[in-house]
């Protein structure tokens, strides 16, 4: 069955790109004949797992291209197709018939709610997970599931995690995997730090002792130094950042200067955990710099694109309450006059429950340099409501077709920043893309 | 100046499905028509004396942090329930409404005791969950409006006495056809949305009554809706057309 099975996903894989089609449909297949398709390769020595909530494809991405540079073969899912047919799909593409696969290492993005499923077949020596936070409670149940299936996939797990120790419910998972080396990522106190959140946070209470836990400070959302009497998050972070500023771009890595691409310190904490597995790796700060700082994902992470009226434009993905509020925060960095598009989908992939608009803190708009605010997307009225009630006294302009949304951003003379949901960023990018130079 | 309270309870635990808009939009229309609002949040331990509150608001939560707040809550029965003889109104999303119930029964017949003020009761069969938009036709004040919200609740609520309202599109209380539970006081429903930006009649209806308790006569100036209820009729529209 299992040849029978490769043979037909090869076939199918060629038939698709025929007709110029890709995409996770023969792995569907392959594993519609057996199910057991992944437990039969001979895989590469390597194998690396990135889960968690935001940063999974940017970290994957970006720990491809390093590795890749310092002279790996690396198969990548580098598309996101992160369930498991997915895995399977890009397999087909780099195996014998005999089931071996090629390359040095095998490099997965896996959606957290998959991980049980591809490590029932799949053995890592790395696993590396970014963070957890709220995202599509209606499709994927509240975080603690997810928490949960994940303790679950490591119990006898003895490879390597790779954790952001500033996420006290990723911490969670090396309290449930006895067997595994830790190592920990994180970042120290800066000036844009807190004592007190009001942002939507998670996992407030110890794991050991269900008592509330304590932190010394926030960097974002519930991401900060935290800590209960002495049984939980007393560790050492072996990959210590320290940022230098974050409108430069610059940070330390326990010592080491780096330069990001990036102007916001989500983007320090998925390049810090891709720093973090390329030392593991044993590569080269040349290697790794080089990488990072010509490192571009596109893909809607920040993308620019040049609008028809000669005004630059800024597309952002955010998804959950988290990702929108660092949208936001580093939109109302510039003190530009600026105009704000926000595109919001209720499809089945985005989660049909939108009420997570209102645990993402729009009301940081409100008496900023942001001019105007264009809502689009299946739910652009109730993001325009939410606008509304966040008590923005600028102009909210709900308008429902793609093209229409990017004219009217043609037709103002000032730079623009979209942030757009899970479905709707590929259809605001094609819009983008007609609406620029 | 007219002035009214909000206890918010357990604001930092109860606060998973966006139910915090609700209290915005509570705000917003007060403030919008020159009504001080006073919204207190009350949390563990926090000592709070209810006889001071005119709206008792409660959202709903994550399974696991519904724990953490229950002993806390069963300890305020007494002075929450002086407190609604006295007329104050309240509103109770999703677990916030199961907890006044008698009592939660999950899949392997554990009961979790509610506060017992109403008599309905909820049980999980801890397989089926009722998820998606959720659009209700209710009375209120004697009018017949249309709701629409979003449910996402593991648990069925039997021998509700008193319905808020008439499924139209999703599962509601127990799949039969009613949803929620509402007396003219009290309003418990399943809905997030959160409920109140895109029902505003609800919102309103609360104001106006918390006014009526300090002899206000609870006339609320009209305010522009256009938004709101564009958006509502959109989703409603949207959901009766998949039915």
């Amino acid at each position: 069955m299992y040849l029978l099975a490769t043979i037909i996903g090869k076939i199918s894989k060629f038939l698709l790109k025929l007709i110029h089609r890709g995409g996770s449909l023969p792995g569907e297949i392959v594993l519609r004949i057996n199910k057991d398709f992944l437990k039969h390769l001979k895989y590469p020595k390597d194998i690396i797992l990135v889960t968690g909530t935001n940063g999974k494809s940017t970290v994957t991405n970006l720990t491809y291209r390093i590795l890749s540079n310092s002279g790996k073969k690396v198969i990548c899912n580098l598309a996101g197709n992160n369930l498991k047919m997915g895995a399977v799909s890009l397999l087909l593409d780099n195996m014998s018939l005999t089931g071996k696969v090629h390359g040095d290492v095998l490099l997965l993005e896996v959606d957290e709610l998959s991980m049980p499923r591809i490590m029932e077949d799949i053995t890592p020596n790395y696993i590396v997970i970014n963070n957890f936070f709220r995202d599509q409670l209606d499709r994927a149940g509240e975080m603690e599931n997810i928490v949960r299936k994940i303790e679950g996939c490591v119990k006898d797990y003895s490879g390597t995690l790779i954790l952001n120790g500033d996420d006290p419910s990723v911490v969670r998972i090396a309290l449930a995997a006895n067997g595994a080396k830790v190592y920990y990522y994180g970042f120290e106190e800066y000036e844009g730090s807190v004592k007190q959140t009001t942002e939507a946070s998670e996992g407030r209470f110890c794991p050991v002792c269900g008592k509330p836990i304590e932190y010394d400070y926030y960097q974002y959302s519930h991401i900060g130094r935290f800590h209960h009497d002495n049984h939980f998050g007393n560790y050492d972070i072996d990959y210590l950042g320290s940022v230098v500023s974050v409108n430069e771009g610059k940070y330390c890595v326990n010592g080491e200067q780096f330069n990001s691409p990036y102007r916001a310190l989500y983007a320090f904490y998925n390049e810090l955990a891709t720093i973090s597995i390329a030392k593991l790796f044993n590569v080269s700060y040349d290697v790794i710099h080089s990488s990072i700082e010509s490192f571009k994902m596109n893909n809607g992470r920040m993308e620019q694109y040049s609008l028809k009226n000669g005004k630059e434009c800024v597309l952002n993905l955010a998804k959950n309450p988290a990702g929108f509020n660092e949208s936001l925060k580093f939109i109302i960095q510039s003190n530009k006059p600026c105009v704000v598009g926000l595109v919001l989908n209720d499809l089945e992939a985005d989660g049909q429950d939108v009420s997570w608009i209102y645990d993402a803190q729009m009301e940081i708009l409100c008496n900023s340099n942001i001019e105007e605010v264009v809502t689009c997307g299946t739910r652009y009225l109730d993001m325009a409501l939410r606008m509304e009630y966040a008590g923005y006294q600028g102009k909210i302009v709900p308008i429902l077709d793609y093209d229409e949304f990017v004219a009217y951003f043609n037709a103002q003379a000032k730079d623009v920043f979209v942030v757009a949901n899970y479905t709707s960023l590929q259809l605001t990018r094609a819009a983008l893309k007609r609406g620029s130079l | 100046m007219r002035e009214l309270t909000i206890a918010w309870m357990y604001h930092d635990i109860m606060d998973l499905y966006g139910d915090k808009g609700n209290i915005i939009v509570f705000k917003k229309r007060c403030e919008d028509r020159g009504i001080k609002c006073n919204v207190v949040n009350v949390g563990i331990d926090e000592p709070y004396d209810f006889k001071n509150c005119d709206i008792l608001f409660i959202g709903g939560g994550a399974d696991k942090e519904q724990g953490v707040m229950y002993d806390d809550l069963a300890g305020r029965k007494e002075s929450i329930v002086a407190a609604m003889n006295d007329g104050m109104l309240v509103l109770l999303i999703c677990g916030g409404y199961q907890l006044f119930g008698k009592y939660y029964e999950d899949a392997d017949g554990n009961k979790l005791e509610g506060l017992g003020i109403f008599d309905y009761y909820t049980v999980s069969d801890g397989k089926t969950r009722s998820i998606g938009n959720l659009v209700v036709e209710a009375t209120l004040n004697g009018e017949t409006i249309k709701v629409v919200g979003f449910e996402n609740h593991g648990g069925k609520t039997y021998n509700v006495s008193k319905p808020f309202g008439k499924v139209l599109y999703g599962n509601g209380n127990e799949a039969n056809g009613y949803e929620g539970y509402f007396d003219g006081r009290t309003l418990g429903t399943y809905m997030h949305g959160p409920l109140l930006p895109k029902n505003v009649l609800i919102a309103d209806y609360f104001i106006s009554e918390a006014l009526k308790r300090h002899g206000d006569d609870g006339v609320l100036s009209q305010l522009n809706d256009e938004l709101s209820i564009k958006a509502r009729d959109y989703m409603i529209a949207k959901c009766l057309k998949n039915k």
